[in-house]
C-alpha cells in the first residue's frame, strides 16, 4: 500500500499537531493541572439534596440529606457547609456543621436530636478518617481537601485524562491520592485513595451542567472491602444566596 | 379524662397550625425486654409508640416559626396498663436574634457526657436509674443568638417530680417492727415563690479548633425527695417527702485542640433550702466538678471523665467527698454495627460495667442490646445493685 504525497503531508501535519498538543498537555505540571481544577468556576453558595445509598453484600441502607455550602478555601475564604439529615427517621434532624479554613484546619459541630445539644467534634486525623454516618466516605472525604494539602506530580496524559499523583504534605489519613483529571474540562472524574501504598477505595464522579456550573451529579465510592456508597445530587440551587447566619449552632439545631 | 384532655389540646393546637408549611409526621415504635440473671427473672419493658408532628413557617433558610408535638402511647405488659402522655409540644417564634419557645420542652445544658452537674432543668425518669431519661416540662424559653455568644433563659411555672427508680432499684426504708408509717408529700404549689428559672451564657472563640465556655445560674426545686420522719406516738410515724428549693451556679467548657484532643469540663455549686448561696459555710452546700477528654484512636472514640463530689458537713459531721472515674470506648466498624463499652468506677470500690451494641437491620429498624453489671460491697454506690445485673434488648422502628 502506497500513500500519496499529499496524504503523507497531511498525515505528517496531523501528527505534528497531535505531538504539539500532547507536548503542551504533558508540559503542564501536576500543580498547574490542579490549579486549573481548583480554579474551575464555583458557585458562591449552593443548596443541594443528596441521596446516599450504602451497599454491602447485596443489602442497602439509605440516607437523604440536604447541604448548604458557601465560601472557597482556595480563595482564602472560610468554606462553610451544613448538612441536615432528612431520612431515615432515626437520624432525621441530625446536623453537621463544618467550617474549613484555608490552612486546612476544620471546626466541626454535630447536632443529634436525641442528645438535644450541639457537640463540638475534634478535628484530629482519626476523627476525620472515621466513616461519615456509616458510609464509604470518611468525614474528611465529605469535607473535601484544599489544594495546599498535597504536592502534585503529573504522571502523564492517557485517554484524555491527566493522571496526577498527590502526596499529602501532612497527615491526611491517606498515603497518596491519584486524581484522573479530564483534559477537556479539568474536572476530576476518578480518584484513587491509597493507604500505606495500597489502594483503599476508588471514587467515580459524573457531572451535569447546572445553572451555568459543572456540578457533580453522581459520586460512587467503592471500597476494596466490597462495600459501595452512591451519592446522587438533586434539587440544586446555586448562587441563590442565603444568610451567613445559617452556619451557626442556632440553625444547626432547627 | 387525662387522655381526653391531652387529645383535645393536641387537636386544638393542630387545627391552629394547619396553615403552616412543611409539616412532617414521624413515629417511633419501641419494644423490648430485660433479664435479671441473678434472679432468673424476665422483665417485659413497656412498649411505646411516639408520634411526632413538626413543621415550620418560612423556608428552611429563613424560618420565622416552628412547632413540634410528640405524643407517646405506652403499654406495660407487666401491669396491663396503657397510658398516653404529651411529651415535647412547643411553639417557637424566631425574631431577629431571638428565639422564643413556649410549651413542653427538653433543655440540654453543659459539655460533659455522663456526669452533667449543670444539666438540671428537666426532671428525670429514673425507672431504670442507669439509663435516666429527661421528662419534657412546660416552660418559657428565650434564647439570644449573638455572634459567638448565646444566652439561654428558661422559666418553669410548674414543678414536676422525677420518676423514682423501680422497686428493685430502691433501698427499702427500715423502721422498727410494729411502727405504722404514713407518707405525706409536700409538693411545691403553683406560686411565684416556686417559679424555677435560670440562664446559661455561652461564648465561643475561633481559637485552636474551637473553644466554648458557659456560665449557668439556676433557681430550682429538687425533683427527688428528702425524706423526714417524725414519730407522732411510739407506734406511729409520719414520713414527709420534701422537695427543697435550691440555687445553683456553674460553668462548663470545651477546648478542641489541633491534634484531635477535646477537653471538657463542668462544675456546679449548689445550696439547698434558700440558704445564702454565696455563703460557703452553708451546711447543705454541694459541689460537683467533672473534667474529661475525648479522643479517637484508630477509629475507636474514647471518652474519659473524672468526677469529684463535695458535700458540706453539718455541725455534727465533717465534709463528705466522693470521686468517680468514667471510661467509654465506642466504634462503628461498618454502616450497621456500633459497639460501646462503658465503665464507671467509684472510689468507694464499686463499679458499673456495661457493654452495648446496636445493629441496624434496615433503614429505621434497629436492635439494641445492653448488659449492666454491678460490682462492689452491698453498701457502696454500685455494689448495692449487685443483685440487679441486667441484660436488656430493645427493637426500635422509626418511620
Amino acid at each position: 500500500m502506497r500513500m500519496s504525497l499529499s496524504s503523507a503531508k497531511a498525515a505528517a501535519a496531523l501528527l505534528g499537531i497531535l505531538s504539539i498538543a500532547r507536548l503542551s498537555a504533558q508540559s503542564l505540571s501536576g500543580q498547574e493541572v490542579m490549579d486549573r481544577y481548583y480554579g474551575t468556576a464555583k458557585p458562591k453558595t449552593s443548596i443541594v439534596t443528596m441521596s446516599m445509598v450504602i451497599s454491602k453484600n447485596g443489602r442497602e441502607l439509605s440516607r437523604t440529606l440536604k447541604t448548604w455550602r458557601s465560601g472557597d478555601s482556595n480563595k482564602g475564604e472560610v468554606e462553610k457547609s451544613m448538612m441536615k439529615f432528612l431520612s431515615p427517621a432515626d437520624i432525621k434532624g441530625s446536623g453537621f456543621l463544618s467550617l474549613k479554613k484555608a490552612d486546612g484546619s476544620t471546626e466541626s459541630l454535630l447536632y443529634l436530636p436525641a442528645l438535644g445539644r450541639v457537640r463540638r467534634l475534634s478535628s484530629g486525623a482519626s476523627d476525620q478518617d472515621s466513616s461519615f454516618f456509616g458510609s464509604d466516605f470518611s468525614n474528611r472525604d465529605i469535607g473535601g481537601f484544599v489544594e495546599s494539602d498535597f504536592d502534585y506530580e503529573n504522571k502523564g496524559l492517557s485517554e484524555g485524562f491527566y493522571r496526577i499523583e498527590a502526596t499529602p504534605r501532612r497527615d491526611l489519613g491517606y498515603s497518596m491520592l491519584v486524581y484522573y483529571i479530564d483534559s477537556s474540562d479539568f474536572l476530576q472524574k476518578k480518584v484513587e485513595y491509597y493507604r500505606a501504598g495500597k489502594l483503599a477505595k476508588t471514587e467515580l464522579l459524573s457531572y451535569a451542567e447546572v445553572q451555568g456550573y459543572r456540578q457533580p451529579l453522581e459520586i460512587l465510592m467503592s471500597s476494596v472491602s466490597g462495600s459501595t456508597t452512591t451519592l446522587k445530587m438533586s434539587e440544586y440551587s446555586l448562587d441563590s444566596g442565603f444568610p451567613e447566619q445559617l452556619f451557626t449552632e442556632r440553625y444547626l439545631k432547627q | 379524662m387525662k387522655i381526653r384532655s391531652i387529645a383535645l389540646a393536641c387537636l386544638v393546637i393542630l387545627a391552629a397550625l394547619q396553615t403552616s408549611l412543611g409539616q412532617d409526621f414521624t413515629g417511633t415504635l419501641v419494644s423490648g425486654f430485660g433479664f435479671y440473671p441473678a434472679s432468673s427473672e424476665l422483665s417485659s419493658k413497656p412498649s411505646s409508640f411516639d408520634g411526632k408532628i413538626e413543621g415550620g413557617i418560612g423556608s428552611p433558610e429563613a424560618e420565622v416559626a416552628r412547632y413540634s408535638i410528640d405524643i407517646r402511647a405506652s403499654f406495660d405488659p407487666a401491669t396491663q396498663e396503657s397510658t398516653a402522655e404529651l411529651r415535647e409540644a412547643w411553639v417557637r417564634v424566631m425574631a431577629g436574634a431571638f428565639d422564643l419557645s413556649l410549651g413542653n420542652q427538653v433543655v440540654a445544658w453543659g459539655a460533659t457526657d455522663v456526669f452533667t452537674p449543670i444539666d438540671m432543668v428537666n426532671s428525670l425518669d429514673l425507672s431504670l436509674p442507669v439509663d435516666a431519661q429527661k421528662i419534657p416540662e412546660f416552660m418559657g424559653r428565650l434564647v439570644f443568638n449573638g455572634p459567638g455568644l448565646s444566652v439561654d433563659m428558661v422559666a418553669l411555672p410548674f414543678w414536676t417530680a422525677s420518676t423514682l427508680p423501680a422497686g428493685r432499684w430502691q433501698t427499702a426504708m427500715s423502721l422498727p417492727a410494729g411502727i405504722t408509717n404514713s407518707v405525706v408529700t409536700d409538693s411545691p404549689a403553683l406560686t411565684w415563690d416556686n417559679l424555677q428559672y435560670g440562664a446559661r451564657l455561652k461564648a465561643s472563640w475561633d481559637a485552636l479548633q474551637g473553644i466554648d465556655l458557659g456560665f449557668v445560674f439556676y433557681r430550682g426545686r429538687a425533683t427527688l425527695p428528702r425524706l423526714s420522719t417524725v414519730f407522732t406516738s411510739p407506734s406511729t410515724a409520719i414520713t414527709t417527702k420534701f422537695y427543697d428549693p435550691y440555687y445553683l451556679a456553674g460553668l462548663d467548657g470545651v477546648i478542641a485542640f489541633d491534634g484531635g484532643l477535646l477537653l471538657k469540663g463542668e462544675a456546679a455549686y449548689k445550696v439547698l433550702n434558700g440558704a445564702d448561696w454565696l455563703d460557703p459555710s452553708a451546711e447543705n452546700a454541694k459541689a460537683e466538678a467533672v473534667g474529661g477528654w475525648e479522643y479517637t484512636i484508630v477509629g475507636v472514640k474514647t471518652t474519659g471523665e473524672y468526677v469529684l463530689d463535695w458535700t458540706k458537713g453539718s455541725s455534727a459531721s465533717g465534709d463528705t467527698w466522693a470521686q468517680s472515674l468514667v471510661f467509654i470506648a465506642s466504634t462503628s466498624p461498618d454502616s450497621r454495627w456500633s459497639l460501646k463499652a462503658v465503665g464507671v468506677y467509684n472510689f468507694d470500690g464499686s463499679a458499673l460495667l456495661s457493654p452495648q451494641l446496636c445493629y441496624t437491620i434496615a433503614d429505621g429498624l434497629e436492635l439494641e442490646a445492653r448488659y449492666f453489671a454491678f460490682l462492689g460491697d452491698s453498701g457502696s454506690v454500685y455494689g448495692k445493685w449487685t443483685g440487679n445485673d441486667l441484660a436488656d434488648m430493645a427493637l426500635t422502628l422509626s418511620f
